[in-house]
């Protein structure tokens, strides 16, 4: 899929519409909460593309909490989050922290136990910092590599665009943790 | 029309099935959450169509696809999905059509009219009545032979209430002008009853009465009736009305006018 296309997710947007459009007929207030939170969701995406400006931190969790407010509206599973904030003072570039909730939730296993994440955004003298934990196990695709594309590019555009980076940590659980330095960013 | 849709996304599978509804009002849909749910459901029924979406985690769409025409090799899958890859092109094998997320009634008329194993419409075995001109029965092209006249008439009365239960007094009154609710005229009322039964019990169609602890009912559903589509404002059994109603019956005058 090229690059822009895949930015805006059709088969999550498609879903989300599926799910409206029912909605529409079983709850019309969930149906009316729903296209708020896509439009929120897209906003984020279409704002995002190809641009290299660092947005608020805010900004950015509230696209996680839109799309994971849209996940939930037709899940087969439970997802929660319990959020960890400490600070919202400094901006990062924008769509690097719904790739991280994304892929924790499509690599969580077991199918039995339904995901619960932990995300933390916080900071100190060197940096600010930004988590997402799973406590179950992630279930890599074939071969040792567990990062994927969409992941790699995260990493890319942190280094690039504010000097920083992208941990993957398989002990305990999964928890990928972004790091901006201080003093590199606008 | 049997349909299964298969879908891990609750809302997904209530749209679709909301569209069904419209489209295929004949049909009935079974709904499945995962791959093991829709392999059970299809070796219990038999299903013409099944929507199968082909994103539901931990499952390979083509390897269900097979695995439903094991149970049935002759049902027709068409593919779901909210996105359209190229890798759809090699699934070819086994589907009948795709359709895309959200889809609409006109997706769905147009994928069940292309089947790829079209689905032979059921035969109609149902006992026919006419009840315009002289009331008659008919099974199989053939009238249907009741002991006794009076059988008939009771049959013919309880078509007449259209479905509604007739407590034994009421037949009698209608029956017999002149009787009275005697226990001996109940007992013939009763006879007339189990006639009825062996009437229809050889042919199958015993579930066309139904009877309650001191009545009795014909259901309407089980008959293909002249006077019913007529009320259901079928234009053709409009046409076969010509001003007589059940001629052979007194009891029957007082609708002609209301007809």
């Amino acid at each position: 899929m090229k690059p822009f296309t895949e930015q805006l997710h059709p088969h999550f947007i498609f879903n989300s519409l599926t799910a409206i459009q029912e909605l529409c007929m079983e709850d019309p207030d969930r149906a009316r909460k729903a296209i708020q939170e896509l439009s929120v969701y897209l906003r984020g995406n279409i704002d995002a593309a190809g641009e290299t400006t660092l947005v608020p931190i805010r900004k950015e969790i509230r696209h996680v909490k839109a799309y994971l407010d849209l996940l939930q509206a037709d899940a087969p599973r439970n997802i929660t989050v319990s959020w960890n904030i400490r600070t919202l003072d400094f901006r990062i570039p924008p769509l690097s922290m719904q790739p991280l909730v994304e892929h924790v939730i499509k690599f969580h296993s077991p199918c039995t136990v339904d995901p619960a994440l932990a995300i933390k955004v916080w900071q100190d003298d060197a940096a600010d910092y930004v988590s997402v934990h799973d406590d179950a196990e992630s279930e890599c695709p074939e071969g040792a590599d567990h990062r994927t594309a969409s992941l790699d590019r995260v990493a890319e555009r942190l280094g690039a665009i504010c000097n920083g980076s992208l941990a993957y940590d398989a002990d305990h659980g999964t928890t990928l943790t972004i790091t901006i330095p201080k003093g590199g960013n606008a | 029309m049997n349909i299964l849709i298969v879908d891990d996304k609750q809302l997904a599978i209530n749209a679709l099935c909301r569209i069904l509804r419209d489209v295929e009002p004949d049909g009935t849909c079974v709904k499945a959450t995962s791959a093991r749910q829709a392999l059970d459901e299809a070796c219990r029924i038999r299903f013409d169509v099944v929507f199968l979406d082909i994103e539901m985690p931990g499952m390979d769409g083509i390897e269900l696809a097979r695995k439903l025409k094991g149970c049935n090799e002759n049902v027709n899958i068409i593919f779901v999905t909210a996105h359209a890859e190229h890798a759809l092109e090699a699934h070819g094998m086994y589907v009948s059509g795709y359709l895309l997320k959200p889809a609409d009634e006109d997706d769905v008329r147009v994928a069940l009219s292309n089947l790829r194993n079209p689905i032979e419409p059921e035969a109609d075995d149902r006992i026919v009545v006419q009840c315009f001109g002289d009331f008659d029965v008919f099974y199989r092209g053939e009238p249907l032979k009741f002991n006794r006249s009076k059988s008939k008439e009771l049959f013919a009365y309880l078509v007449h209430r259209k479905g509604a239960r007739c407590s034994i007094g009421e037949l009698i009154t209608a029956l017999w002008e002149d009787a009275s609710n005697s226990p001996s005229r109940r007992a013939q009322v009763r006879n007339l009853i189990h006639d009825l039964k062996t009437t229809l019990e050889p042919i199958g169609q015993d579930d066309v009465i139904v009877r309650g602890r001191d009545s009795v009912a014909i259901r309407m559903e089980t008959l293909d009736c002249d006077l019913f589509r007529f009320l259901r404002g079928d234009s053709d059994a409009v046409n076969l009305y010509h001003g007589e109603y059940m001629a052979q019956y007194d009891w029957a005058d007082m609708t002609e006018s209301m007809l």
